[in-house]
């Protein structure tokens, strides 16, 4: 599915170096000479990914569907977060992680779990430690 | 001297009054859940219980503020050993070894050596605070910003003992970490650069929601992808379930502790980053220093030993400055110097003249405290055994969501979130590339340092930076760093030779 080697990863590497270095070009000394001497030294460090021998190996990309499957789960609950507020969109998406995974517990004994969790972080870290978390409906 | 021990026998004698323990054990308590908790500081707890502290008898407060001080510095290391979660920026080199030791099953034995070696360096740097602060406070005045540069130089020089097997991918790690340190307003005219447009990104990315986004989210994928396997568990079962360490563990490391708590209050000194560069030149020392250097990162208990004890020796350093010239160290000293100067006590050279009864009993409570952490400790380890035991399906969103916090709570809004969010992803990557992120995070937290005191420096020399060479200390912190660069080189050439 996915195949990706050092040079893939030096050739990208070069390509954004080169567009850091293109935005620099009208920037005063001071501000541009630590960035400049810093994208130099990674596009040599680019060019040896991809010029050197012997480490042709691909990358080991076998567990990458679960975390694609948990990981967007993980995006949507952030991005939820700010419509829906913390304790909402926590217990939900603790109570999918669990589902997801069929955790050997009925499911509205899941979702309860997950409330109780998802208010117990909320009074810890909101009241306890005055984190002022997304509250739009809690 | 026998007015210093006279002082003290006062100071010790106010120090033990039970309404003092009280606020020390409450302090250190409250501490060590701040700083165990991601994305918490001892600042954060500072900030939070300083109105409280203004209530109390100034001695009192002082010494509660003390306590989340000395109490965080230890926390950061639970969440560390445990999570593989640095809960400060200083216990980042603890999760090296830490993490991997709770994972073989031993994560009580890795958290006891965390608290006796946080224990120790804690100890050491208040005898520093009893005995040595106007030695120390005459060393850090030396301290200008060419010597800070060099002290970011030295830090840096670390990346020699972790960038691992590969050293392209290592520096491309490290020199990628200076690079994304540079991000935001530049330190002398305040340009923006790689900021895209974006306002958020002026003042850089700030430190909490990197390390959380490259540390903890990835260590959450992979167990995500031990689910896959469901006959593996992610965590080791516990083969032994350990209340104390015996005094021959303790004793056989004495002189690694000793050297790391050196090594932290000297580099303590050095304001902000004093702690992080302390624990990873603490860490790189102990490493070269071993008969086994390739044990370490795979779970060596002197990692955790070394990382520790230095970050908490450099409590002390940052005191001195605090105390003794009115320079915070650290935003917590800073809140500490805030207390001190809100019941009309004005930290500085006149601070010993003028407020002697106090500062000793704060330096007699700061060794109380560290005393106390040991103790308080003990409880906080066999808590520690249970997080351990909690099922990893339960654990992972769990963490996630104290990620999500950590991050939110750094400013209060969803941008860091997202940065941690991007940052995990990019880590991933890089655990799938074999690119280390140790180096990356150890550039991250010193380059805007090394950036601003290096410009700072070529603006006092009026352009003439090579006459920073004529300064002892710089040129003294210098060769260090560059002996720290090529110890491996070296050690092997001897090896060799030897051979």
């Amino acid at each position: 599915m996915f195949e990706l080697r050092d040079r893939h990863l030096g050739i990208v590497g070069l390509v954004l170096c080169g567009g850091l270095l293109y935005t620099l070009k009208n920037k005063s000394f001071q501000a541009k000479a630590f960035p400049i001497a810093l994208l130099l030294i990674l596009m040599v460090l680019c060019l040896l990914l991809i010029f050197r021998k012997g480490h042709e190996e691909k990358y080991d990309f076998s567990g990458i569907s679960q975390v694609l499957i948990y990981g967007g789960l993980f995006v949507l609950y952030v991005w939820l977060m700010p419509y829906i507020g913390f304790i909402l969109s926590t217990t939900g998406f603790l109570a999918a992680f669990l589902i997801l995974q069929k955790y050997p517990m009925k499911q509205r004994w899941i979702l309860l779990f997950s409330l109780i969790i998802a208010l117990v972080l909320w009074l810890l870290f909101a009241k306890g430690f005055g984190v002022r978390l997304p509250e739009i409906l809690f | 001297m026998d007015t210093i021990l006279s002082l003290l026998v006062d100071g010790f004698s106010v120090a033990l009054h039970p309404e003092c323990i009280l606020a020390m054990v409450v302090g250190t308590v409250l501490g060590t859940i701040f700083g165990a908790l991601p994305g918490l500081s001892a600042t954060t707890g500072m900030a939070l219980l300083l109105p409280i502290a203004y209530q109390l008898d100034l001695n009192v407060g002082l010494l509660l503020l003390a306590g989340i001080y000395c109490g965080a510095l230890y926390g950061g290391s639970i969440s560390a050993i445990l999570l593989g979660i640095p809960g400060t920026a200083a216990a980042l080199p603890t999760t090296f070894d830490g993490f991997p030791l709770s994972k073989s099953g031993r994560g009580s034995e890795a958290l006891l050596y965390g608290l006796y070696g946080s224990s120790f360096g804690g100890v050491f740097s208040a005898f520093v605070l009893m005995f040595l602060t106007p030695v120390v406070a005459k060393v850090a005045i030396k301290l200008g910003t060419p010597e800070m540069f060099a002290l970011g130089v030295w830090g840096m020089a670390i990346v020699s003992s972790v960038v691992g097997k590969d050293w392209v991918k290592g520096i491309f790690s490290a020199v990628l970490g200076l690079l994304v340190a540079t991000v935001g307003a530049d330190p002398v005219n305040g340009s923006p650069r790689f900021t895209f447009g974006s306002y958020y990104l002026i003042g850089g990315f700030a430190l909490v929601p990197m390390i959380l986004g490259m540390l903890a989210l990835p260590r959450v994928y992979g167990m995500v992808e031990s689910f896959q396997s469901s006959n593996e568990s992610y965590f080791q079962a516990s083969k032994e379930r350990k209340f104390f360490l015996r005094a021959s563990d303790v004793f056989k490391n004495i002189f690694l502790l000793i050297r790391s708590a050196v090594i932290g209050a000297f580099v303590g000194i050095a304001p902000a980053a004093g702690p992080t560069i302390a624990a990873f030149t603490s860490y790189n020392t102990a490493k070269n220093a071993s008969e086994e250097p390739e044990s370490f990162g795979k779970g060596n208990p002197q990692g955790v030993l070394a990382a520790e004890c230095a970050n908490n020796a450099a409590v002390g350093g940052s005191l001195v400055l605090t105390l003794s010239l009115g320079i915070p160290g650290s935003t917590a000293a800073a809140i500490l110097m805030s207390a001190l100067i809100m019941r009309g006590v004005q930290p500085g050279p006149m601070l010993m003249r003028n407020n002697a009864h106090v500062v000793y009993t704060f330096f007699a409570g700061f060794l109380l405290v560290n005393i106390i952490v040991f103790f308080v400790g003990h409880l906080f380890v066999q808590a520690g055994h249970y997080v351990l035991k909690t099922p990893a399906k339960i654990l992972a969103p769990v963490i996630m969501v104290i990620c999500v916090i950590g991050a939110y709570s750094e400013s209060n809004n969803m941008f860091n979130v997202y940065v941690a969010l991007v940052a995990s992803a990019v880590a991933y990557l890089f655990g799938k590339a074999e690119i280390p992120t140790a180096p990356f995070l150890l550039a991250l937290v010193l380059g805007s340092m090394l950036e601003a005191n290096f410009w700072a420096a070529y603006t006092i020399t009026f352009g003439k930076i090579w006459t920073v060479f004529q300064r002892p200390m710089f040129l003294f912190i210098f060769i260090v760093a560059v002996l720290t660069l090529f110890a491996p080189v070296i050690k092997e050439a001897i090896k060799k030779i030897k051979t």
